[in-house]
């Protein structure tokens, strides 16, 4: 699998399958702001061929519209991302066809994906000797600060790119399986003076095809990396892998995290919250136990979300 | 979307496509008659029946929902007693008598590796205590045929491959039954509770069709918001928590929700909380309008001296803030003079696309209208609204 420096050392180029224009724009608004003379973007992948126009800077720019991902022309000299805004239906068959290219990985955005697509695409990413960097279903995608806005991550308004501090390289790695928690963390990590090394959310489903594990070995990999910001939620037991890599000292670097979902004991049983995988089935996975492992294993925990902004202060 | 609950008579009826020994079951709604009752009983020549709660509940067994040895009188009856005590759905199927030591315990269950087996040899009501005895592994598949470990019975392998079939084809995640009974070169299924993948079941060609868990005396505010929410492509969730709580939230994203909302509960006032509310996924200002209209009316009716609505949500990567604002301050409107003559503040923290401009807005209307407790944007800390609208309650 890619790893992070090779991310920001490289060209990095991003095919879009489907068309949510503010979505792609905000990608070339991270560009054009990042100051590369060149956008990320090379196509999009709409059902029709023909082209299609966006502003990089002040300048429009056409890109070319491809029936399908077959037909899209991979440059060979740089590093290649798809971003995958298809339905939920029909997230799983297109990208099977993007998993017989040599992507370096990419973003599934859509929600409602069937468990068993998305264990599908599992079971062929494993399979695959490019071991690609897919994140989703329902992530907003991966942030590389002067190297690439793959999603929404980090906003879509120009305004949003610019003051939200993503452009400036740093040193925290946000981490997280909700979208928008993922801004916030972005956004606390800013107002205490903070900048990025990398962001990326795996996404609220039950089965992120790269595991919230998976995301802190890439944080341990990258150099510039020295602290990461975790946000996790009830229901699933992902926390227990991290305790695992904890204990078995493959990370080793600072986290501050926070599990979500103590307000599920006021209910007799613990209800769905909004993402999929939000919801307690026993005791181990409430927030409270992983909250309790986590902490035990030497993480930095918070009781609350006012004692975690308290602590990314402290950083 | 997520797992969500089915009947046991939906999941015994996907049991059935596949075990044609399976019993037939008899679906008791509130629109059956005691005739339908007794013609099922006799063409299925049962004189003994079992009746149960069907609507989700778990251990219904231990908590006396399950009435074994009847007859269609009285089992007519219990329903009508259960009625009474707000229960509204329930499975009839002939009563099989057996020993207790018989009853065995199965489960299956989509997991991050594939599909994970619990097999019990001492299943039945008290298999919580008996739970060491339950072993577990995952299944491992070779050519379309799984692997099953060695203290599996052998009758059961070719049973399970095609229960795993059945499942993957119907998008039923989980299914845990408690007792089995192993009878011959058969399996029987006592009892069955399983779990769908909604998204599954929202694919086109769905195979069966399901008749959708009602919960216990739901509240007509949360059946309402069900049925806005299944209208929409956006997510809006709705749990009544306390009718006279003094804090009514209209939060967004379903992470920060989440956070909102247990901060409420660590500083001490999850009682106070009279729901838990999100909306998410981009809605239209239309769709706010219609949510957040529903939650007012909850808001006005409570009898707490002090309220507060707390609208408030992350940063939003894509959901645009004016525009849903919009809908909120038209349902605001409707009921504003009501809400000023409660004294009911509203506490806003919102940050995403168009953040200013929605702000600018919300903030306006509300010191015109004076119901305006306090307006942040993303330069403030997310929970900062909770503490703020506390405070005013306990002022």
């Amino acid at each position: 699998m890619i790893n992070i420096e090779q991310i920001r050392a490289r060209k990095n180029k991003i095919v879009v399958i489907g068309n949510h224009p503010a979505l792609i724009q905000s990608i070339l608004d991270f560009d054009y702001l990042s100051g590369k003379s060149q956008p990320s973007l090379i196509a999009v992948v709409t059902g029709k061929r023909g082209y299609t126009k966006f502003f990089f800077g002040k300048e429009e720019v056409l890109f070319p519209t491809f029936i399908s991902v077959k037909s899209v022309p991979l440059p060979s000299d740089s590093t290649n991302w798809f971003f995958n805004i298809s339905s939920g239906r029909r997230t799983l068959p297109s990208t099977l066809e993007l998993l017989d290219f040599n992507y370096a990985g990419g973003v599934l955005f859509a929600e409602n994906v069937p468990e068993l697509h998305a264990h599908s695409i599992l079971r062929t990413v494993e399979g695959s000797r490019y071991s690609p960097l897919i994140l989703g279903p329902a992530s907003v995608g991966l942030l590389v600060p002067t190297a690439l806005k793959l999603g929404p991550i980090g906003g879509i308004t120009p305004l949003q790119v610019e003051e939200s501090g993503i452009i400036k390289p740093g040193h925290i790695a946000v981490l997280s399986a909700s979208g928008g928690m993922t801004n916030e963390l972005i956004s606390v990590a800013a107002l205490a003076g903070h900048h990025l090394s990398f962001a990326l959310s795996f996404g609220g489903d039950r089965f992120p095809i790269l595991s919230p594990s998976q995301a802190f070995l890439l944080a341990e990999a990258d150099p510039a990396t020295t602290a990461v910001l975790y946000y996790g939620e009830l229901g699933g037991l992902d926390e227990y892998e991290l305790v695992k890599l904890k204990e078995e000292g493959k990370f080793t670097k600072k986290v501050i995290a926070h599990i979500a979902g103590t307000v599920a004991d006021l209910f007799p049983e613990s209800p769905q919250f909004g993402h999929a995988k939000a919801k307690a089935a026993s005791v181990k996975d409430s927030a409270l136990s992983k909250r309790k492992a986590l902490r035990e294993a030497g993480f930095t925990v918070t009781d609350s979300f006012s004692a975690f902004v308290a602590e990314v202060g402290q950083l | 979307m997520a797992r969500v609950k089915l009947l046991e008579s939906d999941v015994k009826a996907i049991l059935a496509k596949i075990f044609p020994s399976q019993a037939s079951v008899f679906r008791l709604s509130t629109d059956s008659t005691l005739l339908e009752l007794t013609s099922f009983a006799r063409s299925n020549n049962l004189d003994s029946l079992v009746i149960k709660v069907d609507q989700g509940v778990k251990k219904r067994g231990v908590v006396g929902l399950v009435k074994l040895n009847l007859t269609v009188a009285s089992v007519y009856e219990a329903a009508q007693a259960w009625r009474k005590l707000g229960w509204s759905n329930f499975i009839v199927e002939g009563y099989l008598p057996h020993q207790e030591q018989d009853e065995k315990y199965l489960a299956l269950e989509l997991v991050r590796e594939g599909w994970h087996l619990s097999w019990g040899e001492k299943g039945g009501v008290s298999v919580e205590s008996t739970w060491d005895s339950v072993r577990s592994a995952l299944l491992t598949s070779r050519e379309g045929k799984y692997i099953f470990p060695s203290w599996l019975p052998p009758m059961l392998h070719p049973i399970l491959d095609k229960l795993i079939n059945a499942l993957i084809e119907h998008h039923l995640v989980f299914l845990e039954c408690n007792p089995v009974l192993i009878i011959g070169d058969k399996l029987i299924f006592l009892d069955a509770a399983g779990e769908i993948d909604s998204a599954g079941l929202a694919l086109p060609g769905f195979p069966i069709s399901l008749t959708p868990v009602t919960e216990r005396r739901n509240q007509p505010v949360e059946q309402q918001i069900a049925l806005l929410d299944a209208t929409t492509p956006a997510s809006l969730k709705f749990r009544s928590l306390n009718q006279n709580g003094s804090i009514w939230l209209l939060l967004s994203g379903g992470g920060a929700s989440l956070v909102l909302a247990d901060e409420a509960t660590d500083l001490g006032y999850g009682k106070e909380l009279g729901n838990y509310g999100e909306y998410s996924g981009a809605p239209s200002d239309d769709d706010t309008y219609a949510y957040t209209s529903l939650v007012l009316t909850e808001l006005i009716r409570s009898t707490a001296p002090r309220k507060v609505l707390i609208i408030a949500g992350g940063v939003a990567n894509f959901t645009d803030v004016a525009k849903t604002f919009s809908g909120i301050i038209r349902a605001l409107k409707e009921h504003e003079k009501e809400l000023v003559r409660l004294g009911v503040k509203v506490f806003v923290r919102r940050g995403g696309p168009n953040e200013q401009k929605g702000l600018t807005m919300i903030k306006a209307y509300l010191a015109k209208s004076s119901l305006l407790g306090e307006v942040s944007g993303r330069d403030v800390v997310l929970t900062n609204v909770i503490s703020q609208a506390i405070k005013y309650i306990e002022s």
